[in-house]
């Protein structure tokens, strides 16, 4: 384990009505490794997934500070976030969130198309990925096609195709049985083994095992870092 | 390159899976694009395509005005001015005129036109076959045909040059056929040599046109033209004023331009209502697509980006409404042209499909793509990403205030389409509800114009139109036939002055037409005798000269006294047998259009006291009939051959065509607005529609929940037309306001009807509010249904 590749110090989120404040996240401090494998949990309505959309730059409307390696994601414009969230991020959804009216080969292929890759190297590169998922015989399906097991594994398929150094999954495998995501967890640790960070939101024991450190989280405050 | 590749492929992608959302855009899109392109290629073939001459941005027309009406320039100014003017290379005078056409075959009524030789060259147009006359022609009866002229009653013939036809019957022969679609002036059909000669005691005025020396200007032409105009009447210090110069464009298309132009005006207002109508369509869409959009953020997609894209799908949309609506236009063009009255819209024959229209039509959907699908784009785009990408993310209310301003404002935009129409139809219906002063039911016209050369004494003219008259009388069926020199509603109207007999005029310029009339013309035309008698066979060349006065007349010569007895002349300088005594007094009459203000004076004389051949070369012949009358204008036509059988017949009509024919134009505005209003009232209650039935669909968990909590359907229908009603109610002030401002320009259009018509207004309000709510009903009822228990597991 290397140097912090995700500080956040002081971070809160509120909503105002009036002159109240309802806080989903109070001042949140914590540090996430290159490398590791975390996994965020905590009961419903605890800010777990709120706090991985703020990792994930999906919201912007927060204060503290938060560190991206040595970005100062805090200090910089949307444009700047966007461009280091390119480089830096995959997201994994729980609903998958595949773009029905692509093919998986096209799912794949945007977001290097959203990077202004080259059609000559965005090819080879889904090419590869299709090939590493073993999903070729899949690539002219559309979503609507496919189980919930493909469709994840396509869904992180699609977050990784830029080569992320962070891979963000909010519940995974909420929305698979028990073997489609034991599959899934295998495949984020062997991801993970190959050096990337993953940082998971789970409501589930088991899946939290796959992982190296758990933050706990309840009523918007880290209860526990794990560390 | 290769982004817009994929954009294009997956904007196709989209539009095919939602096929219903796209064949509605394209129905909307189709119709606005379609009846914009259907009017420009009307006002681009009529008023912004150059004249089909050489150069023609240098020919221009020269003209004088009288009181207030532009006319041509009198024979004796012309002279002087060409041979003054230094502006022009050439000028040439052109007179215009039913002229007949005997020695091939049937005689043949057409239109021709004596122009002075320099008009040739200074349209700069010569003969397709044969050559046009020159200078030293000027009185040779010599004749150049029309193409139209010559397929139509020569078959084309490549041998009729040197051919001699009768033209109002003397001999001319023919030495040249012009190319396809010249036919100026107006509709010429055949072109005469004229030769101005200045007479005594006789005025002619002619339409002037001139082309401009090379380097000379249009304000220099002008500029000259009053110096002339001044020099050629000293004692007048402000003759300058009452000439002008206007490019011969203008002079032929510049009275139907505003006309034109409220008609652009109207379909573009359809465009607008159709581009609101489909981005309501887009973002209520837009909706389901919200968490797409945010995936495509979350996956790297910049905010450019994803408007390029949303861009993308609607600049596809509106490139294939636009190509069905250039089917549309297409289709509709030559319909509208087939619907405009004849002689309303000048150059219709040169109205056509090119590649001007089809470049418009291209831009026209790349702006319309930008206009509906900016908003939506600009929205959709701004997409916060982790409320729509969570997992219990609750359904995102899609600009539901946009829609509401984009419906408001269709309906505010219909609502001024529908008070244009409205006011166009109210007035229509004034103008048919006004009395001519004559029944012009059952009654038959025939018309002919015997040539000025005609050799016929007055007395010899006399006898003729009587003889036509009494084989008239003679048809079954027939109560009565007259004949009348200047008939009302058609062509010329001669008015001059006139004396009563203290040796006054009633007031400057009250000015009166002069018809001559036989005696069964009156009961003919149904007008109405209101005092004394009318003519009969007691009038004759022999016996004491009477008149009868119309209404008017009596008035305003004698302030409402009894002017039976009394005496009134025609003639500046009187001589005894030219003074009238007034027998009877008849109902004023209409001359020329019902849209008069004051109906023009009449003065009616026997025609068998008409002293001059001038007066009874042009003649109309008026029957009325009872029962079947089916047959009727032929017999007229054969009863008036067999007097005359080298007589074309020019015109056969009824009085009520003939009136019906002037008001062509305000009926044609009626029913184009109306066709207008109509469809953006469709393309409102459309928008209204899906709105309301958005919105309902949206708030059904709410409605599900205020069931429960026991809210009755009628509480719910209330809301929901409630809502509705706001929004017509916005729409309708908006658009009233609108209105105020925007039907100013039909001014000149509308006939006793103000602009700002208060119970046109009103009513037009009521029934588009009506409209607008009937619009609302389904989604209204539909509410009332929702199942509490389903609602509440709506998610």
């Amino acid at each position: 384990m290397s140097s912090p590749i995700l500080t956040l110090r002081n971070v809160e989120k509120y909503f105002e009505h009036g002159p109240t404040k309802t806080f989903v996240l109070r001042r949140i401090n914590a540090e996430i490794k290159e490398g590791e494998f975390v996994s965020i949990m905590g009961p419903s309505g605890a800010g777990k997934s709120t706090l991985l959309h703020l990792l994930g730059m999906h919201d912007s409307a927060w204060t503290g500070e938060y560190y991206l390696v040595e970005h100062a994601i805090h200090k910089l414009n949307k444009k700047d976030r966007m461009e280091l969230y390119k480089k830096y991020f995959g997201f994994v959804f729980q609903s998958y969130h595949l773009l029905d009216s692509l093919t998986v080969y096209e799912n794949l292929d945007i977001p290097l198309s959203y990077r202004n890759i080259k059609k000559g190297e965005r090819d080879s590169i889904v090419c590869d990925v299709l090939d590493r998922f073993q999903i070729v015989g899949k690539k002219d399906l559309y979503p609507n096609q496919l189980s919930g097991g493909q469709q994840q594994l396509v869904a992180i398929a699609r977050a990784i195709v830029a080569n992320p150094k962070i891979i963000l999954a909010d519940e995974p495998t909420g929305n698979l049985h028990s073997n489609q995501g034991k599959e899934i967890m295998e495949l984020f640790k062997k991801l993970n083994e190959g050096g990337t960070t993953i940082v998971q939101v789970t409501h589930n024991e088991r899946n939290a095992e796959y992982g190296n450190r758990v933050i706990n989280i309840a009523d918007g405050w880290i209860t526990d870092t794990g560390s | 390159m290769n982004a817009l590749a994929q954009d294009i492929r997956f904007a196709l992608r989209t539009l095919w899976k939602t096929r219903a959302f796209t064949a509605i855009a394209l129905l909307a899109l189709a119709l606005g694009i379609g009846a914009n392109s259907a009017i420009f290629t009307v006002v681009n073939s009529v008023l912004l395509h150059p004249l089909p001459f050489p150069q023609p941005e240098r020919i221009c027309q020269i003209y004088t005005e009288r009181f207030g009406d532009f006319t041509g320039m009198p024979d004796g100014t012309f002279v002087e001015f060409q041979k003054q003017t230094t502006a022009f290379v050439n000028i040439s005078a052109i007179n215009g005129g039913a002229t007949s056409l005997t020695g091939i075959g049937e005689p043949a009524a057409v239109h021709g036109a004596s122009v002075t030789p320099e008009f040739w060259a200074a349209l700069g147009v010569s003969a397709s076959l044969g050559r046009t006359f020159r200078t030293e022609q000027e009185a040779a009866n010599v004749t150049v045909l029309s193409n139209k002229l010559w397929r139509t009653h020569f078959n084309a013939d490549t041998s009729v040059l040197g051919k001699v036809v009768n033209l109002d019957g003397a001999p001319h022969t023919i030495i040249g056929v012009m190319p396809p679609s010249f036919g100026f002036p107006g509709d010429s059909e055949l072109w005469t040599p004229l030769a101005v000669k200045i007479e005594k005691n006789r005025e002619f005025a002619y339409l002037v046109i001139g082309r401009l020396k090379p380097g000379a200007t249009l304000e220099q032409a002008r500029a000259e033209t009053k110096i002339i105009a001044q020099r050629l009447q000293p004692s007048k210090p402000r003759a300058g004023e009452g000439v002008g110069v206007v490019s011969l464009q203008e002079f032929v298309v510049g009275s139907i331009r505003p006309s034109l132009y409220v008609l652009l005006g109207a379909v573009g207002f359809i465009l607008l209502i159709a581009c609101a109508n489909v981005a309501n369509l887009l973002l209520a869409r837009g909706a389901g697509r919200q968490q797409e959009v945010a995936v495509r953020a979350s996956l790297g997609a910049s905010r450019p980006r994803l408007i390029r894209q949303l861009l993308t799908e609607s600049t596809l949309l509106a490139i294939a409404g636009g190509a069905l609506g250039l089917l549309i236009a297409l289709w509709g063009v030559p319909l509208l042209v087939k619907l405009v009255p004849p002689g309303m819209i000048p150059r219709l024959e040169e109205v056509g499909m090119n590649r001007q229209i089809l470049l418009f039509t291209f831009l026209l959907s790349l702006a319309t793509s930008l206009i509906f699908g900016l908003a939506p784009a600009l929205h959709l785009s701004k997409a916060r990403l982790a409320e729509s990408l969570k997992q219990d993310n609750r359904r995102i209310s899609s600009a539901q205030g946009l829609r509401s301003v984009l419906v408001t404002a269709e309906i505010a935009l219909s609502l001024v389409l529908l008070i244009g129409a409205g006011l166009m139809l109210k007035s229509f219906v004034r103008l048919r509800s006004v009395n001519p002063g004559f029944n012009p039911e059952s009654a038959f016209v025939l018309t002919t114009n015997l040539p000025d050369t005609d050799q016929r004494s007055t007395q010899q003219l006399i006898q003729y139109h009587s003889q036509v008259v009494e084989k008239l009388t003679a048809l079954p069926g027939v109560t009565s036939a007259g004949a009348v020199n200047w008939l009302p509603f058609n062509d010329a109207l001669i008015r001059g002055d006139f004396y009563s007999e203290a040796g006054s005029r009633p007031a400057a310029h009250f000015t009166v037409s002069k018809p001559g009339v036989t005696p069964g013309y009156f009961p003919a035309m149904g007008i109405r005798l209101r005092n004394g008698r009318l003519f009969d066979a007691r009038d004759t060349e022999r016996s004491p000269r009477v008149a009868i006065v119309s209404q008017s007349v009596a008035r305003r010569a004698w302030g409402g006294q009894d002017p039976l007895g009394r005496r009134v002349t025609l003639e500046d300088h009187p001589e005894a047998k030219d003074w009238l005594t007034v027998v009877g007094v008849v109902d004023d009459v209409k001359q020329q259009n019902l849209a008069e203000k004051e109906p023009v004076a009449a003065v009616y004389q026997p025609m068998a006291q008409v002293d001059s051949p001038f007066f009874l070369y042009q003649m109309a012949y008026v029957v009325r009939a009872a029962g079947n009358q089916a047959a009727l204008p032929s017999l007229m036509r054969s009863r008036f051959r067999e007097v005359d059988p080298n007589q074309p017949v020019q015109l056969m009509s009824t009085m009520d065509q003939l009136v019906s024919a002037t008001t062509a134009q305000p009926r044609f505005y009626s029913r184009m607005l109306g066709s207008f209003s109509a469809i953006a009232l469709l393309l409102a209650g459309l928008g209204l529609y899906g709105v309301m039935a958005y919105s309902v669909a949206q708030r059904t968990r709410e409605i599900g929940i205020r069931v429960a909590l026991g809210a009755q359907r009628s509480d719910i229908f209330r809301s929901v037309m409630s809502k509705s009603a706001l929004l017509v109610l916005a729409g309708v002030t908006l658009g009233l306001a609108g209105a105020f401002g925007v039907t100013r320009v039909l001014q000149n259009l509308l006939f006793d009807v103000t602009p700002t018509d208060a119970a046109t207004f009103v009513a037009v309000s009521v029934l588009l509010a009506l409209v607008a709510l009937a619009a609302t009903y389904i989604p209204a009822r539909r509410a009332t249904t929702v199942d509490p228990m389903v609602a509440l597991r709506y998610e």
